[in-house]
């Protein structure tokens, strides 16, 4: 590895270059949109078509669903939220490190953000149209799930705003816009890059239309950064806000186990530590294939795998002390559900959340180990399967059993569970690919902002 | 069909001679012409085709102008006077099952039966409870596989026939019968105590000399009778009045469940287990099988049901001998008393000892009962024993018992089959092709009948080994009378027109003595005129001072019995084998329900299917466990069926329910392969068909079996698991069980009459907004007091019928998506060989403070201005957030289009069960227990009507008026000395999860044992009363 910035100082005083390999602007505007204007690699359609399939399945398990009801799941009584509202949770939380990611690091002038960024803002719009999907279709009559919306109607009806779930509509229903807006006006400048080499009408058309006329002018610039600015100061508070309502949908209820006042920073810690796992998992076999190694370094890997870390402690001493505040609040159905979560029926998802999500992140101590792509990517992996069985335990184990053991009943998900919740995946990942083939996959203006040439003689600092 | 209809009165017209004679020929003419019987295109029509022909017929009978048949349902064109439209009337009846009356009073919606209910105006009947039976009885009705024609069957091969052709045929062959005395001519009939049946058979009797009238009832209680007769020296029935009894025994038997006299009997019983109500009853149980009887005993012995026999005479021996009781020929019987065995053992010898001192202290205070499957000489002593405790005339009465021999008849009429001596059988009802004992080889038998004709309700099994198959009227649909269990004769009316043109079994067999169909009417009337006023009889559904008398008895000395050493023993080397009635299907008449298949047996909760029954102990020997396949060889019959362990049981024997493995039901039941043409509809028959291993001398027990694993498994449902169940789950239930029921002692009552409500102790509850006070309005509440409770599961089937809940199917139960507004939750505890059993009926509780309402997105359930939490169906979009929410998991969502059944072709008679009152629920809302609400609606315009208040007791939800305990009060709460009001001021009462702070409006009464000092075993150990007792100090109480 070369350190064209840095080679004679120690990386505490002086940490490596965000950006390696090319040393002239031209070089990142050639990579970057070199992977929208090449030809793919034959990865890129295998993918593509494992993706569509998936993304198949998912439309006939819903057109299957919309003709025979909800029951063609497994949920039950007493477990009357399953599979889909697990999804939901696991898919939001994985929107989060996009806002993180864009919105907080760069509020916090984290300049390493900057390669990755767009793919984490990309990656965190999917996710959350993912998880829009799933409360839609959730309910048992979905043709009439836009009640919930606050629409004016003959009949003077609101929704109750009393309900956990109207304030979902409307944190999921922010931060999807905010998102998007985020990640659309970031690309513009990108998007004009684009549609200046275009070689194609189609291209120039779509690319010209998308981009809004960017000039490049100073003036265009300045607005722009100021927007940016601003939206960044509006989606932080989302990162933050957007789980905890989501939370509130358990911490509200009277169920022992979801009534839980830890829920809203212990779902925060959750989604960012979730977010950043599902980030690995997607950037580490895309810089790969797209030569993007040198913008995407092992330093930005490296540092998400701390992040990872961290949150993965902090979503550690939220189990923990989940089972104290059971244990001290002496509400004996409270103090059985957690007993009942790690050696009950459920026990299996449990202990499969907790070596996921709290032993196996703590390999990333290791120095090694946060450096090599496979571990990290193999870890991150199960960090989203920890994630995903977190939502479970926390959902399914404790309806199955709650307060009167006359209604207790186990939950078994059905194939139309599974396949529903494979095909989020193909629809995300459908999405996910058409986004690397079509559209700047880093942010092309803002890595030449931090790369030294930008700055002659003042390393890692940004200039005005 | 009312009883005001003046039929009589009606000059009757004519248009000719053929007219009057009503000739076939004209018959046929006029059905033609005066489309009367345009039922008979209900099966292909839609409900606007049927609405049409309605229309046209009173066209065309309004054309004619100068006649109209009697007594057919005319549309509501010109409205009766006085008849609203929309609004039920309701018309006293009675059906009847082995033999034994059920009173009943049903609901007619313009014209349509709709509900069932118990009649309270019934000397038979003081509660006015009914069974699931009654309950079940207008989808019995309506249910669209019944046959709907007259069939002939030659060679295996089914013919659509019509009445004319039966009538043409069979008139000549009665004819040539009657010329003969009627020899060779059979009649199996049902058991009936219908004294017009007693008058049909007497007239065939003088026509025909020579017929045989057999009787064939697979459950019977035939030992009990002729226990009798050797005791007392004539048949005798006894009847018994828990109400008075302090002690009550009950051997192997299910006085409170399986009993033809059992609402009766939960009624006194219940009367007997409210310690404010005076001195509470004790009841022991001995039994064999897990019985509702002995979930709710005081003290319960396992015992094999060859085990009950030597236990009687062992106490018998120690009353005599210890208690110095008089008993003829007592000191003989009491010195050949067997000893020793498992009568030594602890348990068996402490359960004796203090049963006998109770029995003795009691004299005349007490009763003794005994199960249908005991042999009668345990029965003679039994009765014998409560003679001689001065029991008689107090606490059990004695009344004449009809003639009744199952066992014989049914074997007599294999033996005149097999020696070819039938020309004509005539079964009435009944289904012995199905049910008669497998030894007899009957359907072979039968098919050597020169001629057979069956009468019933579907085409089952015998209807397809017969060669004529004639569709039977329900009992919703045809005349009748029939005698409860003590006696009273009750009588029965339709409540319309036979739907698919069935005869009733009156009709028929007057029919075969006549030679000429006679109306079900003009019988019943006929029989019954003379014993009071026709029009008041029949609106009242009895006749007055019908009863028997009971008959003095002399206790007798009885001839010894021995028992074999493996009756003693405690581990013999073969199973015993019992059978029982099923809780759901009965006999399996009623298999082809689904509200019955799908009623949680009370004790297993097991739905859509039986078992075998076991004990854990002899599943262990057995090598098998909960669902495995079993194999049960009896004679060299077998049958595999799976195995239910039953905490509990009797280890050594297994109990088999009767009722299942039908494979000529129906749709719900069972179909399997009867003709070729309906190959491709078979349906796989629901449970096992343990009458395959049943035979003649040995009904109800059979002393040894071999049971073996096959190895194979198989897959029960229930609707709650307690068999896979882990520790860390047992566990946490056996923790919270006496929060949840907080069940006392006597003793623990009598010193803290409110001991139950310091069960729990929590910190005050306060509301952070000042609630809303209820004031000025009616404050409708509930209350349960499981005290009385049994347990029995009355309510959900009640429920069910009243709220249009749909049935959902083995499948969906497994699921866990069963749609019973009211649940009866079921826990054991104790020792897994013999557990203690706690009951309690879970529906939605009224929370004023619900979570339900706080977290549902679109306001879809939302408070009454009375406190009632209202479901809004068409609000709904089915979040299932409610559901989640509620901490009793009361809610029950429709997962799929469970009316579906509703609009599949040929089911469009199934419409109609559907109570008018109640919203068909759509796929994809919730749903759960309104209180009855519609049944609050039409009390409240009744009493605005009126312009009064609405009075305490006029609204009675269908569960509380289906109890049999009267455990359940309903009422407003506002109202001062309202049942419910004083039932929520009495100390037993708590709430249930009160520590949730959601002020629910049903709250229940702890129940309370009544143990002998000498067996207490501190029956409170297993609650967590201790426990809480350190948070004391900083509570307040009240």
């Amino acid at each position: 590895m070369v350190n064209l910035a840095s080679t004679a100082l120690p990386e505490e005083i002086c940490p490596p270059a965000l950006v390696q390999g090319p040393t002239e602007f031209n070089q990142v505007t050639e990579i970057v949109a070199g992977v929208a204007e090449r030809k793919p690699p034959r990865a890129w359609y295998i993918a593509f078509t494992i993706a569509l399939s998936l993304l198949g399945t998912l439309g006939c398990c819903l057109a299957y669903l919309f003709w025979e009801g909800v029951g063609v799941w497994g949920n039950n009584q007493p477990v009357a939220w399953g599979w889909p509202i697990v999804n939901f949770v696991f898919w939001v939380g994985i929107g989060h490190a996009g806002t993180l990611i864009s919105a907080v690091l760069f509020l916090f002038r984290q300049n390493w953000r900057t390669s990755i960024n767009r793919f984490a803002e990309a990656m965190t719009i999917f996710a959350v149209m993912c998880a829009g999907l799933f409360p839609g279709i959730h309910v048992g009559r979905p043709w009439f799930a836009y009640w919930l919306f606050p629409l004016p109607n003959q009949m003077d009806m609101w929704p109750n705003f009393r309900s956990p779930l109207v304030w979902d509509l409307f944190a999921v229903g922010t931060y999807a816009t905010v998102s998007l807006l985020f990640w659309y006006i970031g690309m513009i400048p990108d998007l004009a890059t684009f549609r200046d080499r275009s070689v194609t009408k189609i291209r120039k058309v779509l690319y010209g239309i998308f981009s809004l006329g960017w000039t490049g002018s100073n003036r265009a610039w300045h607005r722009y950064e100021k927007a940016y600015l601003l939206l960044a100061a509006l989606a932080t508070p989302l990162v933050l806000s957007v789980h905890s309502v989501v939370s509130f949908d358990f911490a509200t209820a009277q169920l022992p186990g979801w009534h839980t006042t830890i829920f809203p920073p212990y779902f925060v810690a959750g989604a960012i530590f979730s977010g950043f796992g599902m980030v690995i998992t997607l950037m580490v076999p895309a810089r790969q294939l797209f030569g993007l190694k040198d913008l995407v370094t092992m330093r930005h890997l490296e540092n998400m795998c701390k992040v990872i870390m961290a949150t993965g402690m902090m979503v550690g001493y939220a189990y923990g002390m989940e089972f104290f505040i059971s244990w001290y609040s002496g509400n004996p159905y409270e103090g059985f559900v957690f007993i009942n979560r790690a050696f009950g029926n459920y026990y299996w998802a449990y202990w499969i959340m907790v070596s996921c999500n709290v032993i196996f992140p703590q390999l990333f101590w290791f120095k090694k180990i946060r450096r090599n792509v496979w571990a990290m990517w193999i870890i991150a992996v199960l960090v989203n399967v920890g994630m995903w069985f977190e939502r479970f335990v926390i959902t399914v184990s404790s309806l199955s059993r709650d307060f009167l053991p006359g209604s207790w009943h186990y939950f078994k998900p059905t194939i139309i569970d599974i396949l529903t919740f494979a095909g989020s995946f193909g629809l995300f990942f459908t999405l996910f690919l058409l986004f690397c083939r079509y559209l700047p996959v880093i942010a092309i203006s803002e890595i030449k902002n931090v790369m030294p040439e930008a700055h002659p003689g003042h390393h890692g600092e940004e200039g005005e | 069909m009312s009883s005001l209809k003046r039929s009589e009165e009606i000059k009757k017209y004519w248009r000719s001679l053929n007219d009057l004679e009503q000739t076939p020929e004209f018959q046929e003419m006029a059905s033609k012409e005066f489309p009367a019987g345009i039922e008979e295109d209900w099966s292909s029509s839609s409900r606007r085709r049927f609405l049409q022909l309605a229309g046209a017929s009173v066209a065309l009978a309004s054309a004619s102008s100068c006649y109209w048949k009697e007594e057919t349902i005319l549309p509501f064109t010109e409205r009766p006077e006085g008849r609203i439209p929309g609004k039920p009337r309701f018309f006293a009846s009675s059906f009847e099952i082995g033999g034994v009356a059920q009173p009943t009073v049903v609901s007619s919606y313009d014209g349509r039966p709709i509900k069932v209910e118990g009649n309270p105006g019934h000397p038979s009947n003081p509660g006015g409870a009914s069974t699931q039976y009654a309950q079940a009885a207008t989808l019995e009705m309506y249910d669209p596989d019944r046959s709907r024609s007259v069939a002939s069957y030659a060679d295996g091969v089914e013919s659509e026939s019509d009445w004319a052709s039966f009538t043409e045929w069979s008139r000549p062959i009665f004819q040539k019968l009657r010329k003969t005395n009627g020899k060779g001519l059979v009649i199996l009939s049902e058991a009936t105590s219908s004294p017009t049946m007693k008058d049909v058979r007497s007239r065939m009797k003088s026509l025909m000399p020579s017929a045989t009238w057999l009787t064939w009832e697979p459950v019977h209680r035939d030992s009990e009778t002729f226990g009798c007769q050797l005791a007392f020296g004539s048949l005798l029935r006894p009847v018994y009045s828990l109400e008075k009894a302090q002690i009550i025994l009950s051997l192997d038997g299910d006085p409170l469940q399986g009993h033809p006299d059992r609402l009766r009997h939960s009624l006194g019983f219940g009367k007997g287990r409210r310690p404010e109500d005076g001195p509470m009853n004790r009841l022991y149980a001995v039994e064999s099988n897990f019985s509702l009887t002995g979930a709710n005993a005081d003290h319960r012995l396992p015992l094999r049901s060859g085990q009950v026999g030597p236990f009687l005479a062992a106490l018998e021996a120690e009353l005599i001998q210890h208690h110095g009781l008089q008993v003829p020929g007592g000191d003989e019987d009491a010195n050949r008393a067997p000893h020793g065995g498992f009568l030594s053992e602890d348990k068996p010898s402490h359960f004796l000892k203090a049963l006998a001192s109770d029995l003795s202290s009691n004299q005349g205070k007490s009763v003794i009962t005994v199960g249908a499957s005991q042999p009668k000489e345990v029965h003679a002593r039994a009765q014998r024993l409560n003679v001689a405790l001065g029991n008689s005339d107090k606490t059990v009465r004695y009344i004449p018992a009809a003639q009744s021999n199952n066992t014989g008849d049914i074997r007599g009429l294999v033996d005149l089959l097999n020696r070819g001596a039938v020309k004509q059988l005539v079964i009435l009802g009944g289904n012995p092709v199905y049910n008669a004992p497998a030894d007899l080889n009957f359907s072979e038998a039968l098919s050597k009948a020169e001629s057979s004709i069956h009468l019933s309700l579907y085409r089952d099994e015998t209807s397809l080994a017969c060669n004529w198959h004639l569709p039977r009227a329900h009992w919703l649909e045809s005349w009748g009378d029939a005698r409860t269990w003590d006696g009273v004769i009750s009588l029965r009316q339709p409540l319309m027109e036979p739907i698919w043109g069935g005869k009733s079994d009156l009709e028929l067999a007057e029919y075969v003595s006549l030679g000429k169909w006679r109306k079900g009417e003009e019988l019943v009337r006929q029989s019954n005129a003379d014993r009071g006023d026709w029009r008041q009889m029949v609106h009242d559904g009895f006749v007055p001072s019908s009863s028997w008398p009971a008959i003095k008895v002399s206790p007798k000395k009885l001839p010894a019995i021995s028992f074999s050493d493996s009756q003693l023993s405690i581990h013999p080397g073969k199973m015993e084998v019992n059978f029982v009635a099923d809780g759901s299907v009965y006999d399996g008449r009623f298999a082809n329900s689904g509200w019955l298949q799908e009623l949680p047996d009370p004790m297993t909760k097991i739905v859509w299917d039986n078992a075998a029954l076991m004990s854990a102990a002899t599943a262990d020997e057995l090598g098998v466990s909960h669902e495995s396949m079993v194999r049960i060889e009896v004679e060299g019959r077998s049958l595999e069926l799976p195995v239910y362990v039953m905490p509990g049981h009797a280890a050594g024997s297994v109990t088999l329910p009767l009722g299942y493995g039908r494979v000529a039901a129906g749709q719900i039941a069972g179909i399997a392969g009867i003709a070729d043409d309906m190959a491709e509809q078979n349906v796989d028959s629901v449970g096992f068909d343990t009458y395959k291993l049943r035979s003649s001398l040995a009904q109800y027990h059979i002393p040894a079996a071999t049971v073996s694993a096959t190895g194979a498994t198989y897959s029960l449902v229930s609707t709650q698991d307690h068999h896979i169940i882990d520790e860390i789950g047992a566990l946490g239930r056996e923790d919270r069980l006496g929060d949840l029921i907080r069940e006392g002692d006597l003793s623990e009552y009598e010193s803290h009459p409110d001991f139950a409500q310091h069960r729990v102790h929590h910190p005050p509850l306060n509301s952070m907004w000042e609630e809303r006070k209820y004031e000025n309005v009616h404050k409708w509440g509930l209350s349960i007091d499981l005290a009385a409770c049994t347990g029995c599961a009355g309510c959900t089937i009640a429920c069910q019928s009243e709220n249009n809940i749909a049935v959902v199917g083995k499948k969906q139960v497994s699921m866990g998506r069963e749609l019973h507004w009211i649940r009866m939750d079921r826990y054991f505890s104790g020792p897994i060989e013999d557990p203690q059993v706690s009951s309690q009926p879970v529906s939605c509780h009224h929370c004023e403070m619900a979570p339900c309402e706080q977290v549902c997105p679109v306001a879809a359930t939302t408070h009454t201005s009375e406190g009632l939490n209202d479901m809004i169906y068409n609000r709904c979009v089915g979040t299932r957030y409610c559901a989640n929410n509620c901490p009793y998991k009361v809610r029950r969502f429709n997962y799929h289009l469970y009316s579906e059944a509703f609009q599949e072709e040929g089911n469009e008679v199934l419409k109609m069960v559907n109570n008018p009152e109640v919203t068909v629920r759509s796929r994809g809302v919730m749903e759960k227990c309104t209180y009855c609400v519609q049944r609050i609606q039409i009390a409240r315009i009744e009493a605005d009507n009126e312009d009064r208040e609405i009075r305490d007791g006029e609204i009675a939800p269908a569960c509380v008026q289906v109890c049999p305990t009267q455990a359940i009060a309903f009422g407003d709460l506002n109202q001062k000395g309202s049942a419910v009001s004083k039932a929520f001021e009495n100390p037993r009462t708590y709430e249930l999860l009160g520590e949730l702070n959601l002020d629910t409006r049903t709250r229940y009464m702890a129940p309370i044992r009544n143990p002998h000092p000498s067996l207490a075993v501190k029956s409170s150990e297993h609650t967590t009363g201790a426990t809480h007792g350190e948070h004391q100090e900083e509570v307040s109480h009240g």
